[in-house]
């Protein structure tokens, strides 16, 4: 594995120079920095070294790529395929009817497109795939196939690692963009601090992608005590390529198109294995089925679980009961591959599904471009609206329904792009930003006061992110307004959060260990800021499961448009664009 | 839900504070892991899957329905044994010897039986 630390090792495909100061200092030049080792980032970095030898590729990742992002437990079917016949047309028709209307065509066709060669990609690195006699995938429902992914993740890094021009970063969390100063605005590298605070790093590049997945952590948890962090998405990706972008002056689009799964209760383990692997029916309560009055649309589905709840007719669970020995075992086994939890779970409260239903409930919203469209507005090459950024995966908008193949094969997209662009993105000189990284650098060095716990009363970073998460839930449609907000709420929400985000601004941590959380509680209020202003702007209820507009409950055919933000001077310009015109 | 690392057990190899995907495991002055939060784990037992001390435990906190049971895995080729242990009270569980489709061992009495389930990675998932 390329793996290395940034003040441990030298590392072969950046040139590096010291600074001596009191944070160990690195600066780094490299032609492509991918921001994230995630599916998309490393798929886009093998994508990227296999056409381009000699273009040197730096993969910065908060943790290790072996198992960082999504997929650190596995993933037990890949849902992205066009199986018996399907077309990207087909997988089209299919995202824009559960997104009611709200997707790019260029980006859901072009991903689409490359679901294929993603997967036999991946099958040829090693993933396990069901087959059917005939040599062909077995399929689990018309778009999924059915794979083993525990160990998708270490296959992916396994070859990443393949290529000398890549170099990955691991333990790295970059926190903001770099900018040319002369000429026209480009994105020009990013600075950031090593996991253990221990070293501040600048990469001076000449095209950035962004891969940092998606938002997990903006409200209050399903579990918001001891197993706070048992949540559907990773509690570590905190949507710091989001706010490096927003901070940065990118276009975010579809922010206000929250994502809320339908997991198991308890354990926030996945329901698709159950409802389509042993065809369990969702029931009520009394045993109704009651999908039908509320649609068949990921969005429909989350809104029938929250309104027989809120009718009275709740819990709500997965029909379990009843399945075949042989169905039960395939089941405990298919957990272990993904979410080993629930396994646990059934094991050691006896509750065996074939006995008891299993019950389901809906998670807190996340902000997830990889299943709805929030995220940076791209062209079809995955361009961003600033110059020499780009942007995959969950981080992307636009495109919903990416899951792993889509991300993969955005991944691509971008990488290919990058290296068309290159040509004409010179690496910026280091005496042209230094003033940059210098002011950076000195924000991390002054956060940290060993001995400075308590000071400034009772704020620490994770008072503080509690709080965020408490208005968010009561005033921008958290699970504990059943995911309504209004006009009024949202008010006291932005209004709250830039109280939150002024105190925040002031933390200090004692040990530098923790001086990433910082900067992650940053982010995440920044992300709420913006997503606050997307829900004032889109006056109607479009996807009632994932939040429902008081002040405006109905569908309102006006807003088949785009809802688009830019963040200038300090200020959040809202504006529009058509759906079908880019 | 979290882990517990045995400081007995652990080898002071680091390899968990290496792949935990949060940065959550640090290591003490005298090599050993621990994890200084247990309640920012994500439980995708990454950490328990590169031990090869077997000194992780992976349990369910009472907030989800955890009742003590335990579980662990041991690494073997292209075979994942995962070995829960049950908590005193454990419910119904299947008697030794007992299980349906034959591919769960149980072993055992009382307090500290063990139920492992063997996963092959050269299967695909049936779901």
């Amino acid at each position: 594995m390329p793996s290395t630390s940034p003040c441990a090792q030298r590392v072969s495909s950046c040139e590096e120079k010291d600074i001596e100061k009191e944070m160990e200092k690195k600066e780094l030049t490299t032609d492509i920095l991918i921001i994230g080792g995630g599916t998309a980032g490393c798929y886009a970095a093998v994508t990227a070294a296999r056409r381009s030898p000699k273009t040197r590729i730096l993969v910065a990742e908060k943790a290790n790529i072996q198992r960082s992002g999504c997929l650190a437990a596995g993933v037990n079917a890949l849902n992205a395929w066009l199986g018996d016949g399907q077309t990207p047309q087909d997988y089209l028709s299919f995202v824009r009817r559960d997104a009611e209307q709200i997707i790019r065509e260029d980006l859901v066709l072009t991903m689409a497109e490359g679901f294929h060669d993603a997967v036999t990609d991946l099958e040829k690195m090693g993933l396990v795939i069901q087959k059917n006699p005939d040599g062909s995938y077995a399929g689990r429902g018309r778009h999924n196939i059915k794979i083993n992914g525990e160990n998708i993740k270490p296959l992916l890094a396994k070859e990443v690692g393949r290529y000398s021009n890549i170099t990955v970063l691991n333990h790295v969390i970059l926190t903001d963009l770099l900018v040319t100063e002369a000429g026209t605005k480009r994105i020009c590298g990013a600075v950031g601090l090593s996991a253990d605070g221990s070293a501040a790093v600048a990469v001076s590049a000449r095209a950035v992608l962004i891969a940092t997945g998606g938002a997990a952590g903006l409200y209050r948890p399903n579990n918001p005590g001891f197993s706070r962090h048992k949540m559907w998405y990773p509690p570590f990706n905190t949507g710091a390529g989001y706010a490096m972008g927003i901070r940065a002056g990118a276009e975010m689009t579809s922010f206000e198109m929250r994502f809320v799964a339908q997991r198991c209760k308890d354990t926030i383990a996945p329901t698709g294995t159950i409802a389509l692997g042993v065809g369990a029916r969702e029931i009520n309560a009394l045993g109704e089925i009651f999908e039908e009055e509320y649609g068949l649309t990921t969005s429909g589905r989350a809104h029938g679980v929250t309104s027989e709840n809120r009718r009275g007719r709740g819990p709500c669970f997965l029909r379990t009961k009843g399945i075949s020995p042989q169905q039960e075992e395939d089941l405990l086994r298919a957990y272990l591959n993904m979410a080993p939890s629930q396994t646990l779970h059934w094991i050691e409260s006896g509750e065996m599904p074939s006995v008891c239903n299993v019950e389901v409930e809906g998670t807190e919203p996340y902000i997830v471009g990889g299943h709805t469209g929030s995220g940076f507005w791209v062209d079809k090459g995955r361009r961003t609206t600033l110059r020499g950024l780009y942007a995959a995966g969950d981080a992307a908008g636009g495109a919903p329904k990416k899951f792993v193949p889509g991300a993969l094969a955005e991944g691509k997209i971008a990488a290919l792009t990058i290296l068309d662009d290159l040509a004409d993105l010179p690496q910026a000189q280091w005496d042209s930003i230094d003033g940059q990284v210098e002011a950076f650098f000195a924000d991390y060095e002054s956060r940290v006061r060993p001995g400075s716990a308590g000071e400034g009363g009772a704020n620490d970073v994770f008072a503080l992110e509690e709080a965020m998460q408490k208005v968010m839930d009561e005033y921008a449609g958290g699970i504990r307004t059943g995911y309504q907000y209004s006009t009024f709420r949202l008010e006291i929400a932005r209004d709250r959060i830039l109280q939150l985000k002024s105190l925040a601004e002031e933390l200090t941590v004692s040990d530098a260990e923790d001086l990433y959380r910082i900067y992650e509680l940053l982010d995440r209020l920044d992300v709420c800021r913006t997503l606050i202003a997307h829900l004032q702007a889109r006056r109607e209820t479009r996807w009632p499961g994932f939040g429902i507009h008081t002040d405006y409950p109905a569908r309102d055919d006006q807003y088949d448009l785009f809802i688009n933000s830019v963040l200038l001077d300090d200020e959040i310009r809202m504006f529009f664009r058509p759906l079908h015109a880019v | 839900m979290s882990v517990l690392i045995d400081s007995t057990r652990c080898m002071r190899c680091g390899a968990c504070a290496e792949i935990c995907p949060g940065n959550l495991i640090r290591i003490r002055q005298g090599g050993t892991a621990f994890l200084p939060h247990p309640e920012e784990c994500w439980g995708c037992a990454s950490c328990l899957k590169v031990c090869s001390a077997g000194a992780i435990a992976y349990y369910l906190g009472a907030d989800i329905g955890g009742r003590g049971g335990r579980m662990r895995v041991e690494e073997d080729g292209r075979f994942s044994h995962w070995i829960i242990i049950l908590p005193q009270h454990a419910a119904h569980q299947s008697g030794s010897g007992e299980n349906p489709a034959g591919s769960r061992e149980c072993a055992g009495a009382g307090a500290g039986r063990t139920v492992t389930i063997t996963v092959d990675r050269s299967d695909a998932n049936k779901y």
